[in-house]
């Protein structure tokens, strides 16, 4: 976006980075930027505003994982990248077809 | 109003793409009750034509029988049109719980709670009962109501290979950690025709202490002796601990449907099931056919022994004219063609002989599975099939189809 600031990181020459490794650094910056800059923001006024209304809150960091052909559409969580693309096969299983009427 | 140009385009380009694709869902107007034979305007504005029906899941042939149709009518005088309410506020009448306990009966279970359809029983099923701590460990093949109700569903989503008893076993094991189990099966696969294996599965659900959910909506009425449904006729009568099913296919053939099983179970739906309890009440009319149709199966086997020798017959005839079927024992039998373009096709062709069946091809069905789904009914009489034989002889000819297997019918048509 627009007048978002950006953190360049020159990799060691030769290193050879996968689009998941990409994924990951990028994931670990947002992550620290997250934590040490969001604290006091809106989401704690949003926590309050729950727990007001009487939900009980826990929050926490995890995978997503997603998955779409044409207009079927499943996405999943887990602490572990593993736990979330496992549960995502589990669901995608369920659309082997759409299924007789 | 907001609906911009732009929207109506993007609408419009996706309705372009779906056609494009082959899977444009086309109604036809049929003119007549449901029935063996009825009246067809297809296309639309077309003059009505008289065809036999090999595609309705009218199993046991009540949807339009006298009794029920003079039950239904009797319902409407005496409980009026509609109830303007869901159950739990003004929408329960005593008809209403004649109908639960008379499920209850019939399905051999301890309560019986109804739905709108067997789609809202699926949908609000799970999240009644499950929550995070628990597991649903579904066949690979279960119905889409049922998918979409455990996508509503807190627990743990897993699956097993389609009837696939090692495989369930595996996971049963795997999940000995979680507070529930439950196996989630169809009873008769809609797809293929095929029946679940409830002994095994109940066998293991006692083994691993799992609870048994079972969809019976293409079996309650007409599979087992006495038509009570799948666990009859794997001899687990009254083993199991969910079942759901529709008064839309052979049980009337309204709509309608339940969530019948232990009673804790059933309580739990008519608490917090969703579609329950935001869904106005089924209407009298419905529920007195229905108790109607219940009295009806309860007394006699009459029209589920007929539609067995229907089955037989028509299973019989299709194989000896060289067609590719499905083997089982269900009156769902799949005429087997692998390719989309040849399911269309035989099936219009079937249609211009006087026959009404439809061609399924993925994603109805998986890829490089298009077949003609061929629905019995008890209310075919002999004739009905040998016009349907003798019509799938012709056509079959015509594509040069008889006689071919899998594998050579792939060879020459393609996948």
């Amino acid at each position: 976006m627009a007048g978002d600031n950006v953190i360049e990181v020159r990799l060691p020459a030769g290193m050879p980075a996968t689009a998941e490794d990409l994924e990951i650094l990028r994931t670990t910056f947002q992550t620290i930027v997250t934590l040490t800059r969001e604290c006091g923001c809106a989401y704690n006024r949003h926590l309050q505003q729950m727990q007001a209304d009487g939900w009980s809150v826990t929050w926490g960091l995890s995978w997503v994982a997603k998955a779409k052909r044409g207009d079927t559409y499943e996405q999943t969580t887990g602490g572990t990248k593993e736990e979330a693309l496992s549960q995502l096969f589990q669901m995608t299983r369920l659309h082997l077809s759409d299924g007789c009427p | 109003m907001a609906y911009s140009t732009a929207a109506r385009e993007h609408f419009a380009k996706e309705l372009a793409g779906i056609r494009e694709a082959g899977l444009f869902k086309e109604e036809r107007y049929i003119r007549s009750p449901q029935g063996a034979d009825i009246e067809v305007e297809f296309p639309a504005g077309a003059a009505g034509k008289r065809v036999i029906n090999l595609c309705a899941n009218n199993y046991l042939g009540l949807s339009s029988h006298p009794e029920v149709v003079e039950a239904a009518r009797k319902g409407l005088d005496h409980r009026g049109y509609g109830l303007s309410s869901v159950r739990f506020i003004c929408g329960t009448q005593d008809i209403h719980r004649q109908l639960e306990t008379s499920l209850t009966v019939f399905l051999g279970t301890e309560d019986t709670l109804l739905f709108p359809s067997c789609m809202d029983a699926n949908a609000g099923v799970f999240e009644a009962i499950l929550n995070e701590r628990d597991v649903m460990i579904a066949d690979r093949l279960v119905h889409a109501s049922i998918v979409d109700g455990m996508r509503l569903c807190k627990a743990m989503q897993d699956t097993f290979k389609h009837s696939d008893m090692a495989h369930l076993e595996e996971k049963l094991r795997e999940h000995q950690d979680k507070r529930f189990r439950m196996i989630i099966t169809d009873g008769v696969f809609s797809m293929d025709g095929d029946l679940a294996k409830l002994d095994e599965i109940v066998a293991l659900a006692q083994e691993h202490d799992a609870m048994v959910f079972v969809d019976d909506s293409h079996a309650s009425g007409f599979i087992g002796k006495t038509g009570r449904g799948t666990h009859e006729h794997c001899g687990v009568y009254g083993k199991i601990d969910v079942i759901t099913t529709t008064l839309g296919k052979a049980l009337g053939g309204a709509s309608g449907g339940c969530v019948s099983g232990r009673r804790e179970l059933v309580e739990m739906c008519r608490q917090r099931a969703r579609p329950y309890l935001f869904s106005n009440t089924v209407a009298p009319v419905i529920v007195s056919g229905a108790i109607k149709v219940l009295d009806l199966i309860s007394k006699t086997t009459e029209r589920r022994d007929k539609l067995e020798w229907n089955t037989n017959y028509w299973r019989k005839g299709l194989k000896e004219i060289g067609l590719d079927i499905k083997e089982g024992d269900s009156p769902i039998v799949p005429v087997m063609l692998y390719n989309a373009k040849l399911a269309q096709d035989v099936a219009r062709d079937m249609f211009a002989e006087g026959i009404y069946v439809v061609g399924f091809f993925f994603p109805v069905v998986a890829k490089g599975q298009a077949r003609i789904r061929t629905q019995l009914s008890a209310a075919h009489d002999q004739r009905h099939l040998d016009a349907g034989l003798a019509a799938f002889k012709k056509v079959g000819a015509k594509h040069g189809i008889l006689g071919l297997g899998k594998k050579e019918i792939i060879e020459k048509f393609g996948m």
